[in-house]
């Protein structure tokens, strides 16, 4: 038992700061030997190369997307100039679907739900 | 001057629209299931990220034992036993791969591995028992807050029984919806005249493209499917002679597509296997339209 012990709330913040503090939780610096080094260099590398690439794909994909909008509403423009006005519209009203699922690791119960009805409005 | 505006164009798509008579516009609808789980990692992600895992592991600090489990109490005497201490630097016994450095019950040179005391029995133990009693457990179990969470298999019955028209196949990829009427698989494609006959309550003479894509795939693939339409704008123009096909992007949110005559059968493919269905020079067209994931 402690000799200077101190009262209950005390001790229980000096418990908390222990917890948040640095002071001999810290593991030992990693020193690496020059293999190990060259080893996570190359693994480091090898992982931005392939970023690189991922991107440089993703950003052909976006161009190649872009351009074909573009084209489809140059020859709308030419084809039914009606339906460029109606393609162009400002679609002011539309918000984001709130029953639109993002991804998880793994699926629910029941994966993908049937049983939809369409609204009166929509009919 | 905005009226000005209005009038020059109104003009221009009078003359234009006489000339474009003769082509015929069609819209084409790349109806998409988007993903349910995340994208399968590559090999090499995999390998990656495990490394990056092992490297944030080791340069952790020690664990507070002592903040989560009291000294004296049951749940720190079962943290205890499931985690006993390293061997702690003993100057009557010799160490070959150096001298452990032991502060907190952790050995400062290597990351912390802990076990925490579970609420419920583990898998490998239920087996032991017996398969009868494990069962009857995890019925009674339902709702039962402090149960194992046994998270659901990413490959579904779909994925087992390849079945290309269930919309529960490949849940990490996005699905396309293509469609088969004479013969030939193609991506639903509805031509404007067919719809603007049909519903001539219509104030324009022209139906839009979304809308006619919309009205189409309710005519074939019936009323309960909950869509998201990314857009009034084609994404793509498919070119001959004398047609126009242009594509409308849509988000299939809940429902099913349910053919509404017996000659249509559908599927719903990812990317790579488009291009075993689909023709080949068309594909290549639109590749660029289909998501890798």
């Amino acid at each position: 038992m402690r000799i200077n012990s101190v009262n209950a709330s005390t001790q229980r913040v000096v418990n908390q700061l222990s917890a948040l503090s640095a002071s001999k939780k810290q593991p030992k610096l990693l020193n690496l030997c020059k293999e190990d080094l060259i080893k996570h260099k190359t693994i480091t590398n090898a992982w931005n190369v392939y970023q690189r690439k991922v991107n440089e794909k993703r950003h052909i994909q976006l161009n190649a997307q872009y351009k074909s909008i573009h084209e489809a509403m140059e020859d709308l423009k030419q084809t039914s100039p009606q339906l460029y006005a109606l393609a162009n519209k400002p679609e002011k009203k539309k918000k984001f679907p709130l029953d639109m699922r993002m991804p998880t690791d793994y699926p629910p119960t029941k994966p993908w739900v049937y049983n939809y009805e369409p609204s009166q409005k929509r009919k | 001057m905005w009226k000005s505006g209005l009038r020059k164009y109104s003009a221009a798509a009078s003359s234009t629209a006489s000339a474009g008579n003769s082509t015929s516009i069609s819209s084409t609808l790349l109806l998409t299931r988007n993903p349910v789980i995340t994208a399968d990692v590559s090999k090499f992600e995999a390998q990656y990220y495990k490394y990056q895992n092992e490297l944030w592991k080791r340069l952790m600090w020690t664990f507070p034992s002592w903040f989560y489990y009291r000294k004296g109490t049951i749940s720190e005497q079962a943290f205890r036993e499931l985690n006993p201490g390293p061997v702690f630097n003993n100057p009557n016994i010799e160490f070959p791969r150096g001298r452990p450095v032991v502060v907190h019950q952790r050995d400062r040179r290597f990351k912390q591995e802990l076990k925490l005391p579970k609420t419920y029995k583990e898998v490998s133990q239920e087996k032991k028992e017996g398969g009868e009693t494990a069962a009857e457990e995890e019925g009674a179990k339902e709702d039962n807050l402090s149960r194992q969470i046994v998270p659901n298999s990413r490959i579904t019955k779909a994925d087992e029984s390849k079945d290309l028209a269930s919309l529960e196949r490949q849940l990490s990829r996005t699905l396309y919806l293509i469609i088969q009427e004479n013969s030939k698989w193609t991506l639903p494609t509805f031509k404007e005249e067919q719809v603007a006959q049909g519903d001539d309550t219509k104030d324009s003479s022209v139906t839009p493209l979304h809308t006619l894509a919309e009205q189409g795939l309710y005519k074939i693939g019936g009323n309960s499917i909950n869509y998201f339409n990314v857009s009034n704008t084609p994404c793509h123009v498919h070119k001959s002679e004398s047609t126009r096909e242009y594509f409308i992007k849509s988000h299939i949110l809940s429902g099913r597509f349910v053919p509404q005559s017996e000659s249509i059968k559908f599927l719903w493919l990812t990317k790579e296997e488009l291009g075993e269905y689909l023709e080949k020079d068309y594909y290549k067209e639109i590749e660029h339209l289909l998501s890798d994931i």
